[in-house]
C-alpha cells in the first residue's frame, strides 16, 4: 500500500510542475496555450534519448529544458500577435505535430515502438528504497520550481506579467515590450513542463508518442482550474485534488462492477470536460482578459 | 454560486481515500493472486476479452479442485486498452495494491514492453501474447515470457508461405506500430531467401480519413500478394477501401486481424480468397482439448490460439507454483517454470494429471493448449501455424506448416 | 518508409499522370467533407466570434445519429441520414445555445475553453453509449465506376454531389435571403445590427442550426465513406480549422476554396513525402497564413 501511495505522490509531484508551467503562462500572462504537452514531450524523449546514449541525467534533463525552451520561443515568436484564439489553436496544432514527427521519424525516436529501459537515477542508494528515492527527487524539483514561481509571481517582472494579461494595450502603452514578457512566460512554463517530462520518463522508464496527447494538456488546464488559475499554491493543490479523484476512480469499478473500464474512463472525460465548463464560468473570476468580444483579427500584437 | 474550494478538496481527498482503503482490503487473503492485463478495450478487445475468459475458466477448474497447495486463485483484471499508458497504470495497481504474483496477457508489443521493466523491477513473471522481436531480447532477468510467435518467426512463415503459392513479387501494407514495423523489418530479408522480392513497403497510420493513396502505393509494384499487417478495425478499413477501388490484388496476413469479425465487417464478397496465417494451436495435445472443452462449455465456441495461450500462461504459473510447494514469491516461480513445461519428464496437459504427477513427486513436461511450451532462454516458444484461405466467409484450412519445416536463421 | 518505396519503383509517365489524377479526385472527396465543417465552422467563428474547438465533434454527432437509426433501429440508410440529420440537430442545437449563447461569460477565452469542455463530453458520451469501437453503416460495399484513371464507388459520387449542392444552398442562403443579409451584417458588425433592431438572437439560432445540420451531413458522408468512430470529428480539427482560416475567418466562400486547398494539397503532398504527414500539411498552411494572410488568402493582406 504504501508504495501504491508513493506512487501516487510521485504522479502528482510531475504533474504539479506541468501545471505551474501553465499558471505561469496563463494564470499570470494570459496565454491561452493549448499546446503544453508538447514541452512535456521534448523534455522527455530529450532526457530519455541522451540518458540512454550515455549522457549523465542532469544535463540530458537541462538539455531538453533548452530544448522546450527553445521551441516556445520560436512558437511564441510566430504565433503570439495574432491572438488568443489563433494561439490556442496554433499551440494545439503544434503539439499534434511534434506527435506526428515523434511517431514518424522512427530513426531517431523509434517511433511507435517507442523507447523502453530508461535508466532511473538515484537508484540504489544506502537504505533507501529505489522508489522513495525518486519520489524525494520528484519532490525537491516540485519545491525548488514552486519557490522559483512564486518569487517570479511577486517580483516586478510578475506584476508586469500581469498587467499584460489584464490590458496588453494599456501596457504597451506604458513603453512595455509586450512580446517579449510574454517570451519570457512561454520559456519559463516551457521549462518547467520540459523537466516535468523529463521527470516523467525516467519514472516508467518508457516513453512513446501515445502518451503525448493534447489529453495531458487539458488535464493540466483542468488542474490549473479547479486550484485557481492565478496562484501557484493552487496549482499544487488542483493537482493534488484531480490526481486522487482520477485514480480513485480506478478503484470504483471494484465497487461498481457494472461500469466496464472504458465507460469508467468516458465518465471521467466527461467529469473533466463538465468541470471545465462549470469552473471555468462560475469559479471565481479567470484570470483572462475581459474585453468585449472582438472579431479575431483585428487583434493587435 | 462560488464554489468552496476546501469542500471539494476534502470531498476528493475523502473519496480517494475510501477507494485506498476499499482496495487494501482485497489484497489480504493467503492466495494466488494473479493479475491479468489483457485489452479489453482498442485495437485488440477481441482478444482480450477471450483470454479473460479464458483465465477465469482454468481459475475456476484450478479452485474447484482445490487450488494450488492448498492456496485459491484470485484474479484482479486491469483493461490494458490495447495502450501502453493504460498499461503502464493497471500494471501499477496490479503490482503496488494488488501484489501480484504475476501478470498475464498483455497483447500488444507496445504495452508489453512498457509493462515488463515494471513486472521485472517487482520480480514478478509477466506472460505477454505479443510479436515483437524487441521482446525476445529484452533484458528482463528471465521474467518475460511469450507464447506467441516472434514477427521475426512468422515473417519466415509468410514467406515460406508465398513460395509455396507460387508468390515471387510482394508489397507490404503495415501500420505504424511496434508489430507492423517488426514485420517490415524482417519479412524481406527472409522473402529474398527464398527467391521473392520486395516491390514496396508503405506503412500507414490508424484513424486517418483515407487509405486510397497507400493502398495505390502498395499496388505500384504490381505485386503477386499484398501483405497486411495491421489489426482487425484498420483492416476493415483498408480493405474496404481497397474492394471500393476495384483495383484487384491478392492479400495475405494475420489470423488475429482477418478473423471473423474483420469477415463480417468487410463482407464474403470482398474477403474471397485472402490467405490467411496464424499459429496454429497445438490440436492433438490433451491441454487444448481441455481448453477447448472448458471454451466450448461455457461459451459455445472453440478456443482460438489466444484462448489456448491464456490457458497455458495460467497454467504454467499454476503448476511452476505447485512445483515450489505453494511458493508464490516470483524468482521462486520462475525458478520453477522450464522445470515443469520443459523436456525431459512425464507428458501432461490437464490440472488433474499435471497436479497429481506432481504431488507424486515425478517430473513433468507440460505440452501446452497453444504449443508445446518449451520456453527458451528467451522465454520463447516454437508454436506451428495454419495457412488458411478465406473462402465463402470462412477460414478453410489449406496446409499446416510445422515449425521444424521452418529454415530460421 | 512509404514516400522512399515510392521513388524505387520506376514507373512510366502515364502511371504519374494517372496517379495525379488519383490523388485529384481522392482530394476533391477529402476536400468535400472539410468544406461542409469548414463552412459551418466559418460561419460561428465569424458570428459567435470565437473558435468553437468542438464544431468538428458535431460530424461526429450526425455519423452516430444516423448510425442508431440506421444499424440499431434498422432503418435503410437514406431514411436513417435523414432522421440523422434531425436529431444531430434537437441535440446539438439545445447544446451549443445553453453552451455558448446561454452561460455567462465575460470573454472569448472561457468561450475556447468551454468549447474544449463541449469537445470532451460530446466525445466520451458517444463513447460512452456506443463503444470506442470502430462502426459502419449498413450499407453494401460497392465497385467502382472507371473512367479511365478515375475511380469512384456511388458513395463517393453522392459524397461530392451532396457537398457541391449544399455548399450551393448556402451561397443562396447567404446571398438571396433576408436571412442571409442579417447573417453577413452580423459577421460584419454586430452592435450596428443591433442599434439597427435586426433580431440577432434569432439569426444566431439560425446560425448554429445551418452551421450544425452542414457539419451533421458532412459526418454521414464521412462514414458513408470510411468509418465511424469517436474521434472522427476532433482528428478533423487541424484541417478544418485550416480550411476556415486560409479562407478567411468568416467567409464561408473562403472556407470552401480553403477546404479545396487543403482537400488537393493534403493528397499531393503524398508525392514527396509520406501520408502520415498529411496533417502537418494542413497546419503548415494555417500557421503561414496566419503569419502571412492573417485574413485569408484571398484578402487584401
Amino acid at each position: 500500500m504504501t508504495e501504491y501511495l508513493v506512487a501516487l505522490a510521485t504522479i502528482i509531484g510531475i504533474q504539479a510542475l506541468l501545471t505551474l508551467g501553465l499558471t505561469l503562462h496563463y494564470g499570470i500572462t494570459g496565454l491561452v496555450n493549448f499546446g503544453h504537452v508538447a514541452f512535456y514531450a521534448l523534455g522527455a524523449y530529450t532526457s530519455a534519448l541522451l540518458t540512454l546514449a550515455g549522457v549523465h541525467f542532469g544535463v540530458a534533463m537541462a538539455a531538453g529544458v533548452v530544448l522546450a525552451v527553445a521551441a516556445s520561443l520560436l512558437v511564441g515568436t510566430a504565433t503570439l500577435r495574432l491572438g488568443e484564439d489563433y494561439f490556442a489553436i496554433l499551440t494545439l496544432g503544434f503539439s499534434e505535430l511534434l506527435r506526428l514527427l515523434l511517431l514518424n521519424a522512427r530513426e531517431l525516436t523509434r517511433g511507435p515502438l517507442g523507447i523502453p529501459g530508461i535508466p532511473r537515477p538515484w537508484r540504489n542508494l544506502p537504505g533507501v528504497p529505489d522508489h522513495v528515492a525518486y519520489l524525494a527527487l520528484v519532490l525537491i524539483a516540485v519545491l525548488i520550481a514552486f519557490v522559483l514561481s512564486e518569487i517570479l509571481a511577486r517580483s516586478p517582472l510578475g506584476r508586469t506579467l500581469r498587467a499584460v494579461r489584464d490590458d496588453d494595450q494599456a501596457a504597451m502603452a506604458l513603453g512595455k515590450n509586450v512580446l517579449r514578457f510574454r517570451l519570457t512566460a512561454l520559456g519559463w512554463g516551457a521549462g518547467l513542463a520540459a523537466i516535468a517530462g523529463s521527470l516523467w520518463a525516467h519514472y516508467v522508464t518508457y516513453v512513446v508518442p501515445d502518451q503525448f496527447t493534447p489529453e495531458i494538456t487539458f488535464y493540466t488546464w483542468m488542474a490549473m482550474i479547479i486550484g485557481g488559475p492565478g496562484s501557484m499554491r493552487g496549482a499544487l493543490w488542483g493537482t493534488a485534488i484531480l490526481v486522487v479523484v482520477l485514480e480513485g476512480t480506478r478503484f470504483a469499478k471494484d465497487v461498481m462492477p457494472m461500469i466496464d473500464a472504458p465507460r469508467l474512463a468516458a465518465l471521467r472525460q466527461i467529469a473533466i470536460g463538465l468541470g471545465l465548463i462549470v469552473m471555468t464560468v462560475y469559479v471565481r473570476k479567470l484570470g483572462g482578459r475581459t474585453r468585449p468580444r472582438v472579431a479575431p483579427a483585428s487583434v493587435s500584437a | 454560486m462560488k464554489l468552496d474550494r476546501r469542500q471539494f478538496l476534502a470531498t476528493g481527498l475523502a473519496g480517494g481515500a475510501a477507494a485506498l482503503v476499499g482496495g487494501r482490503a482485497h489484497a489480504q487473503q493467503e492466495a494466488l493472486r494473479i493479475g491479468v492485463l489483457t485489452p479489453l478495450t482498442g485495437g485488440g478487445t477481441v482478444y482480450g476479452t477471450t483470454m479473460s475468459r479464458m483465465y477465469t475458466l482454468v481459475a475456476d477448474e484450478i479452485n474447484k479442485s482445490g487450488g494450488v497447495a492448498g492456496k485459491q486463485i484470485q484474479l484482479f483484471t486491469e483493461d490494458a486498452q490495447t495502450n501502453p499508458d493504460a498499461g503502464v497504470r493497471g500494471a501499477r495497481k496490479l503490482v503496488d495494491v494488488n501484489r501480484v504474483h504475476a501478470i498475464l496477457g498483455t497483447w500488444s508489443s507496445a504495452v508489453t514492453l512498457a509493462v515488463a521493466p515494471i513486472a521485472v523491477q517487482a520480480r514478478i513473471p509477466l506472460f505477454c501474447v505479443s510479436s515483437s522481436p524487441a521482446i525476445s531480447t529484452f533484458k528482463d532477468d528471465d521474467f518475460l515470457y511469450r507464447t506467441a510467435y516472434s514477427q521475426a518467426v512468422i515473417s519466415t512463415v509468410y514467406a515460406t508461405t508465398a513460395q509455396k503459392l507460387g508468390f515471387k513479387k510482394a508489397a507490404l501494407l503495415i501500420l505504424n506500430n511496434p508489430y507492423g514495423i517488426g514485420l517490415g523489418d524482417s519479412f524481406p530479408d527472409r522473402f529474398a531467401k527464398v527467391g521473392g522480392t520486395v516491390t514496396g513497403k508503405v506503412i500507414y497510420n490508424p484513424n486517418q480519413s483515407s487509405y486510397r493513396s497507400e493502398i495505390q502505393q502498395a499496388l505500384a509494384g504490381k505485386p503477386d500478394v499484398i501483405l497486411f499487417g495491421g489489426y482487425t478495425p484498420d483492416g476493415i478499413q483498408v480493405f474496404k477501401e481497397w474492394f471500393q477501388l476495384g483495383l484487384g490484388g491478392t492479400w495475405m496476413g494475420p489470423g488475429f486481424a482477418l478473423d471473423q469479425k474483420f469477415i463480417q465487417g468487410i463482407g464474403a464478397q470482398a474477403s474471397e480468397g485472402i490467405v490467411v496465417v496464424e499459429g496454429a494451436p497445438n490440436l492433438q495435445s490433451s491441454a487444448y482439448k481441455n481448453a477447448d472443452k472448458l471454451y466450448r462449455a461455457a461459451h459455445n465456441q472453440e478456443a482460438d490460439f489466444f484462448a489456448a495461450m491464456a490457458y497455458d500462461h495460467l497454467m504454467v504459473v499454476a503448476l511452476s507454483v505447485l512445483a515450489g510447494n505453494g511458493n508464490t514469491a516470483g524468482d521462486s516461480i520462475k525458478a520453477n517454470i522450464r522445470k515443469i513445461s520443459n523436456p525431459p519428464g512425464k507428458v501432461v496437459g490437464s490440472w488433474a494429471d499435471a497436479s497429481a504427477a506432481i504431488k507424486a513427486g515425478e517430473k513433468v513436461n507440460y505440452e501446452g493448449a497453444s504449443s508445446a511450451c518449451d520456453f527458451d532462454d528467451n522465454g520463447d516458444v516454437q508454436t506451428d501455424f495454419g495457412v488458411y484461405h478465406i473462402k465463402s466467409g470462412r477460414w478453410v484450412l489449406d496446409r499446416v506448416i510445422k515449425f521444424g519445416e521452418l529454415k530460421t536463421t | 518508409m512509404g514516400a522512399r518505396s515510392r521513388h524505387q519503383v520506376r514507373r512510366a509517365e502515364d502511371d504519374l499522370i494517372g496517379e495525379l489524377v488519383h490523388l485529384t479526385v481522392t482530394g476533391l472527396l477529402v476536400a468535400s467533407l472539410l468544406a461542409l465543417g469548414a463552412v459551418g465552422l466559418s460561419l460561428t467563428f465569424g458570428i459567435a466570434r470565437f473558435a468553437n474547438v468542438a464544431h468538428p465533434d458535431f460530424m461526429m454527432l450526425g455519423a452516430y445519429t444516423t448510425f442508431a437509426f440506421n444499424v440499431l433501429a434498422g432503418v435503410p440508410f437514406g431514411w436513417a441520414a435523414l432522421l440523422g440529420v434531425a436529431a444531430a440537430l434537437l441535440v446539438g442545437v439545445p447544446v451549443a445555445r445553453l453552451a455558448y449563447d446561454k452561460l455567462p461569460v465575460t470573454g472569448t477565452v472561457q468561450l475556447l475553453i468551454i468549447s474544449i469542455g463541449v469537445s470532451f463530453i460530446l466525445r466520451h458520451v458517444v463513447l460512452f453509449i456506443f463503444g470506442g469501437s470502430l462502426l459502419q453503416f449498413a450499407v453494401p460495399l460497392q465497385r467502382p465506376y472507371v473512367w479511365g484513371p478515375v475511380r469512384l464507388t456511388v458513395y463517393q459520387i453522392i459524397t461530392l454531389v451532396v457537398a457541391a449542392v449544399l455548399v450551393l444552398a448556402v451561397h443562396l442562403l447567404l446571398s438571396r435571403t433576408k436571412l442571409g443579409r442579417i447573417l453577413r451584417a452580423i459577421a460584419d458588425n454586430p452592435v450596428l445590427c443591433e442599434i439597427a433592431g435586426a433580431d440577432v438572437a434569432r439569426a444566431q439560432l439560425a446560425m448554429w442550426a445551418i452551421a450544425i445540420f452542414l457539419a451533421a451531413t458532412g459526418g454521414i458522408l464521412f462514414g458513408l465513406n470510411l468509418v465511424i468512430q469517436p474521434n472522427m470529428g476532433w482528428d478533423l480539427v487541424i484541417p478544418i480549422f485550416s480550411a476556415a482560416i486560409l479562407g478567411g475567418i468568416g467567409n464561408p466562400y473562403g472556407a470552401m476554396a480553403g477546404a479545396l486547398v487543403i482537400g488537393l494539397a493534403g493528397e499531393w503532398s503524398t508525392l514527396i513525402i509520406p501520408s502520415a504527414y498529411k496533417e502537418a500539411i494542413a497546419f503548415s498552411a494555417m500557421a503561414l497564413c496566419l503569419m502571412f494572410r492573417p485574413r485569408g488568402l484571398w484578402s487584401a493582406a
